[in-house]
């Protein structure tokens, strides 16, 4: 049942309007660093992990990368330099969910349509040519006959107009197939069109500046031909109309459609998107915005607006933007509002004023206002209803500064402040013509419950706010004082969050080794209704009762102490109360370096001899706060070793990481739980053409601080029997991961891709026979699964594409007991998949058509098949029509067959 | 008789038959139809980098120009606006016999040596056989032809009176249906006006050609095309010579010639 479970809400979560939003990196110069962001939209739902699936268009498996994850639902990671080679590289994410489900963008088929960053090469001026490669017993100086139509040597040619044709007309040997171009020593061959007797390349990527073509060829014989080389300068086009001749300036609007069907459920979402961008050569600026249908005025908007002033130096951004501050304080996280980067050399400041996320007054219909208090009349005291606000959220505001100084990549320092304060002001007091429910206590004291002023909407009691101050007497008589909250109201409460934190880098030995380390404090006052306003309130506040003239009996108390109340609120909700332990068994050093709301992070490098090792450590006080960053793991303690190292040429690359993680560092925890962690990775790439292998072994132990039950008796009175409490909090399992990866690309009737993967995942609870014992309902965390991709890819031609997969996947989990054998489960699932797909047929640049057929056999039997149709239209380049539909029949044995549809189109003008 | 219509038809067959292609569009602006050999269809818009094939037809709008490069010597043809021309070639011992006919429009011939056959140009009113040279055409259809020579020579017949005149450099040569052939001197606007449309196309003018190809002391931008294609592997390297004067004190002169070659 549970698998059952699992498998419709995962089908639920994949059909449902969560998605992933993510600004597509097109271009990326070869060496460089990508940075890929992602945004999750589905707030109700709490995510297990991201991530970037990514491979060089060479290489037929993705490669895995978990995402790091920033606040508000977003993830972010690098795509290292050395992967940015020559090749294109392709990439997609997922994202999986606690409760099984998982999304990918793109949405649909991301294996097979991922998305495609083009890698553009740095520009060569170096003009030695190189040598050619020469295989035993070839000519050597066979000098071609072959004509160089366009670009003409040295000439000058529009980055618009380059392309490359080489004529062999009057040879007669050519092997047309031999040929290889190359544009400053990057092989274009992907660009190049080869016709009976001459080649034509269009390299769209060329950028202004000097560059040069060279090309391979060889006869019939195989024997290889002088290569052909020959330079020529490339300038930017022409502008052609008045705006554009004053600036350079480009940009795109579009517009989406989703409307899904999922078991009679309705869900459509239409977005209207703008991007514009302008170079006035002193000062680029940017816009983007995003109009969604799902924008809510009782939710945080869903809606974007940006616009972005840059220069070499000075960045303003003004909107919604994503500072980056401190790793663990602000990182990423939208603000709305005002920043400022301003980047020199040896200088850098960033600057956020704005607010992360908008006030929301509630709902008049839907309890904004609320009686949080009744008192009836005492004596000679009046009763009194106290009114409160509810179901609202606070403007958060947020103050980020950012300092920094150094000498680039060698010695670097920064201090930074992050300050989040709830704006109070920001909520009213009064919802005009709120509806008041009134408790069943209430009713029975009111007059006449039969007032036309008295209304009843779920067989629930509710007064307009207005009748109610009107009614007062009449209702209760004249003995009742209607009071109106000002604050303290029950709802969420205003909080104050401050975070100071610094960095340190510093490199040596040409950058072999460079040393990270840093740290970030925080102070979280979760409730600013209650802050300190006198010295007397914080000299006696907790346990400490004396008027001492000192915080806790401990520390003296300056006199101009709350004038650092703009700074930061003090009060009794404040974490850490006491930000350093007052312990005195504990040394000074020891105390430094375990303060409770302070981030410690350390992390060294070092490139030698291939190797590139890397020690981490980090570490995140049990009472550290971000409420910019509320979604960071605190209480953890974690040692990384890591080394790459590659071999044979970069043919071979070998991972190697060790992870050690404690789960529960306060000294107060008595169960801290340990992970050690153990990957290993080997990548084979023998060369263009030849298969490449992959395979990753890893090893995760985790096990707990408790090697023994805990057992509390407690002692019966007048000779009852004594009560004994068990808790067993004992934890060991053993995880062994194993992943192979096998691609090829042939040509059997066409081009073929064929990538093969077999994962296998064994989490063995080696505890089981102990807990058991102890507890007979114990549900064992055991699960074994297998799983095995088979891929075919084909390119029969320009016009047709195919794809052909099957995966079959294996789980078993828990472990049967003898009184709960339903315990174990197993569930195996097969799935057939095939994908036509036509190019440039009529009046579409792609059309495509997808079968599915799923079997499902175990705890739950059904089958389920699938098609989908896509489109790819493109109007003079200008206007792009996408559209896919998608119909799924799924029947699951003794129960219902659902039917669900899915319609996504996009519709895309490029300026 | 029977013989040269024996030679024609078999001329006219190895035009048909020839599949392979012997031309290519090396640029293309504005409104250029296509319509290949092959086809019935009506025209479609030409394309960069499009392969042409003997006999296949183009057809220039108004804002429209395309530039056409043959195969097997980079013989340049710049079909300006409103102009309908037939490209023709047939494979020969892996040359191409060249042809093109044109029913109206202008056009800046810029043909290369020819080995084996002349490169022939025929209008409704004349035909012109070139071994190679720079000229431009501007053919009004029925109401016959302007040459304009640039450099070389090229031999241009009225066929309705079968007279034959030189083309020379800054002559033009107006050919007319009644049979008249004259040769008088380029006007200076006539051919400003003619270099304008090169301008418009984004094609070196004739005076760019002309400065590029001269030798310079300094490297300077060069605007496509510089030259002509050339062969690769036996590029010809361009000489250049760079001479400095130096005066002493007492006025006496000295010349430091640098030559090199790239």
């Amino acid at each position: 049942m549970k698998i059952y479970l699992i498998i419709i809400v995962s089908i639920y979560s994949f059909l449902f309007s969560q998605s992933i939003e993510h600004e597509k990196v097109n271009h990326a110069i070869q060496g460089n660093t990508i940075e890929l962001k992602i945004y999750v939209d589905a707030p109700d739902r709490e995510i297990s992990k991201a991530l970037l699936m990514y491979r060089s268009e060479t290489h037929q498996t993705f490669l895995e990368q978990s995402m790091d994850e920033l606040a508000g639902n977003q993830f972010i990671t690098n795509l290292p330099g050395y992967f940015v080679e020559e090749s294109n590289i392709s990439y997609f994410f997922v994202v999986t969910f606690i409760d099984g489900g998982l999304i990918s963008f793109p949405f649909q088929s991301p294996y097979e349509n991922p998305m495609v960053i083009e890698v553009d090469s740095p520009q060569v001026n170096d003009s030695n040519t190189p040598k050619v490669g020469k295989n035993p017993g070839e000519l050597l100086g066979l000098k071609s006959d072959a004509l160089i139509i366009s670009p003409v040597p040295n000439s000058t040619v529009s980055s618009d107009e380059l392309v490359a044709v080489v004529s062999f007309f009057s040879m007669k040997n050519v092997d047309m197939s031999s040929i290889e171009v190359f544009f400053d020593e990057i092989n274009i061959d992907e660009f190049v069109e080869r016709e009976i007797s001459h080649f034509t390349c269009n390299f769209p990527f060329s950028k202004r500046g000097r560059h040069r073509f060279r090309v391979e060829l060889k006869n019939n014989l195989g024997q290889s031909f002088e290569p052909i080389s020959w330079d020529f300068n490339v300038v930017d086009p022409e502008k052609t109309d008045w705006f554009s001749q004053l600036v350079e300036h480009r940009g795109r609007i579009w517009s989406s459609h989703s409307s899904t069907n999922v078991d009679g459920l309705n869900n459509n979402r239409n977005d209207l998107n703008l991007k514009y961008s302008a170079d006035l050569d002193w000062i680029r600026i940017s816009m983007s915005g995003l109009n969604s249908s799902l924008d809510n005025p009782y939710q945080q908007t869903r809606n974007r607006y940006a616009i972005n002033f840059t220069n070499d130096n000075i960045k303003i951004l003004l909107g919604d933007f994503f500072p980056q501050i401190n790793k663990f304080s602000l990182n990423g996280n939208r603000i709305r509002g005002f920043g400022a980067e301003i980047d020199y050399k040896y200088f850098n400041l960033n600057l956020v004023r704005g607010k992360m996320v908008h006030e929301i007054q509630g709902d008049i219909s839907d309890g904004a206002m609320v009686i949080s208090q009744f008192q009836a009349p005492q004596d000679t005291l009046n009763g009194f209803i106290k009114i409160s606000r509810d179901n609202y959220t606070f403007k958060r505001d947020v103050t980020a500064l950012k300092l920094g100084m150094g000498i680039p990549k060698r010695v670097y320092f920064n201090i930074d402040m992050v300050k989040v304060k709830d704006n109070t002001l920001s909520v009213y007091n009064y919802m005009p013509g709120a509806s008041i429910q009134i408790s069943d206590e209430i009713w029975r004291e009111i007059d006449d419950t039969t007032a036309n002023y008295l209304f009843q909407i779920d067989d629930r009691d509710y007064i307009i706010y207005e009748d109610l101050k009107a009614n007062l007497v009449s209702m209760f008589g004249s003995n009742y004082d209607l009071v109106l909250m000002d604050d303290n109201w029950g709802w969420n409460k205003p909080k104050d969050n401050i975070m100071l934190g610094s960095d340190f880098l510093f490199s040596f030995d040409k950058k072999r080794v460079s040393i990270k380390a840093g740290f970030t404090f925080s102070l979280l006052n979760q409730n600013i209704w209650e802050s300190i306003t006198s010295i007397t309130e914080l000299d006696t506040m907790g346990g400490d009762t004396n008027l001492d003239g000192k915080f806790m009996g401990l520390y003296e108390i300056s006199d101009d102490f709350l004038s650092y109340s703009d700074f930061f609120e003090f009060g009794v909700n404040q974490v850490p109360l006491i930000p350093v332990s007052t312990a005195e068994d504990i040394s000074a050093f020891s105390k430094i370096f375990n303060l409770p709301s302070v981030v410690y992070n350390f992390e060294t490098k070092m490139n030698y001899a291939g190797h590139n090792i890397k020690y981490k450590y980090l570490q995140v006080g049990p009472e550290f706060n971000s409420l910019v960053n509320p979604y960071i793991q605190t209480n953890i303690r974690e040692k990384t070793i890591s080394d790459r190292v590659r071999l044979l040429g970069n043919r071979m690359i070998l991972n190697t990481k060790w992870i050690r993680k404690e789960n529960g560092i306060d000294a107060k925890d008595e169960n801290t739980i340990f992970t050690n962690r153990y990957d290993t990775n080997m990548g084979l790439y023998p060369g263009a053409g030849l298969p490449t292998f992959n395979i990753g072994f890893t090893s995760i132990h985790r096990m707990s601080e408790k090697e023994r039950i805990d057992e509390v008796i407690i002692e019966g009175f007048d000779g009852a029997e004594n009560d004994t409490l068990v808790a067993d909090n004992r934890l060991e399992t053993l995880s062994k991961q194993i992943n192979l990866a096998l691609t090829n690309t042939f040509e059997v009737f066409g081009q073929q891709q064929l990538s093969l993967n077999v994962f296998n995942s064994d989490k063995a609870d080696l505890l089981f026979e102990k807990k058991v014992l102890s507890n007979p309902d114990y549900y064992s965390p055991q699960i074994n699964s297998t799983n095995t991709n088979f891929n075919i890819y084909s390119k029969h031609s320009d016009l047709w594409e195919s794809n052909i997969s099957f995966s079959a996947s294996e789980y078993e989990t828990s472990i049967a007991t003898e009184l709960h054998p339903d315990y174990f489960q197993e569930q195996n699932v097969k799935r057939w998949s095939i994908k036509l797909i036509r190019n440039k047929w009529t009046y579409s640049d792609k059309f495509s058509v997808n079968l599915t057929f799923t079997k499902g056999n175990g705890t739950v039997d059904f089958k389920e098949l699938g098609y989908s149709i896509s489109g790819i239209h493109k109007l003079y380049n200008i206007i792009h029509f996408n559209w896919n539909y998608g119909f799924n029949r799924k029947t699951i044995t003794d129960s219902d067959t659902n039917l669900n549809t899915t319609f996504r189109a996009k519709l895309l003008y490029t300026i | 008789m029977i013989r040269g219509i024996i030679i024609i038809c078999i001329i006219a067959t190895n035009f048909i038959f020839t599949t392979e292609s012997v031309a290519i569009v090396l640029k293309k602006k504005g409104d250029v139809k296509y319509k290949p050999f092959s086809s019935k269809d009506s025209n479609s818009d030409l394309e960069m980098s499009k392969s042409l094939f003997n006999q296949d037809q183009i057809l220039t709008g108004g804002d429209g120009f395309t530039k056409v490069v043959y195969l097997d010597d980079g013989s340049t043809i710049k079909v300006h606006r409103e102009s309908e021309v037939y490209i023709q070639g047939s494979i020969k011992n892996r040359r191409i016999i060249k042809q093109i006919n044109i029913a109206h429009g202008t056009m800046k011939f810029d043909i290369n040596t020819q080995e084996s056959t002349n490169f022939k140009v025929i209008t409704p009113t004349s035909v012109a056989t070139i071994k190679g040279t720079r000229f431009w055409i501007d053919c009004r259809g029925e109401d016959g032809d302007s040459f304009i020579g640039l450099t070389g020579k090229v031999e241009v017949e009225n066929v309705e009176s079968g007279q034959i005149v030189q083309l020379e450099p800054n002559t033009t040569v107006n050919s007319l249906p009644d049979g008249s052939l004259t040769i008088i001197p380029t006007k200076p606007l006539e051919l400003q006006a003619l270099e304008l449309l090169e301008e418009d196309a984004g094609e070196a003018t004739e005076e760019e050609i002309n400065n590029s190809e001269q030798p310079a002391t300094t490297p300077t931008p060069q605007t496509q095309p510089t030259s002509t294609p050339s062969n690769s592997g036996q590029n010809t390297p361009i000489e250049h010579e760079l001479k400095i004067k130096l005066i002493n004190a007492n006025g006496d002169e000295k010349e430091l010639i640098i030559k090199y070659s790239e």
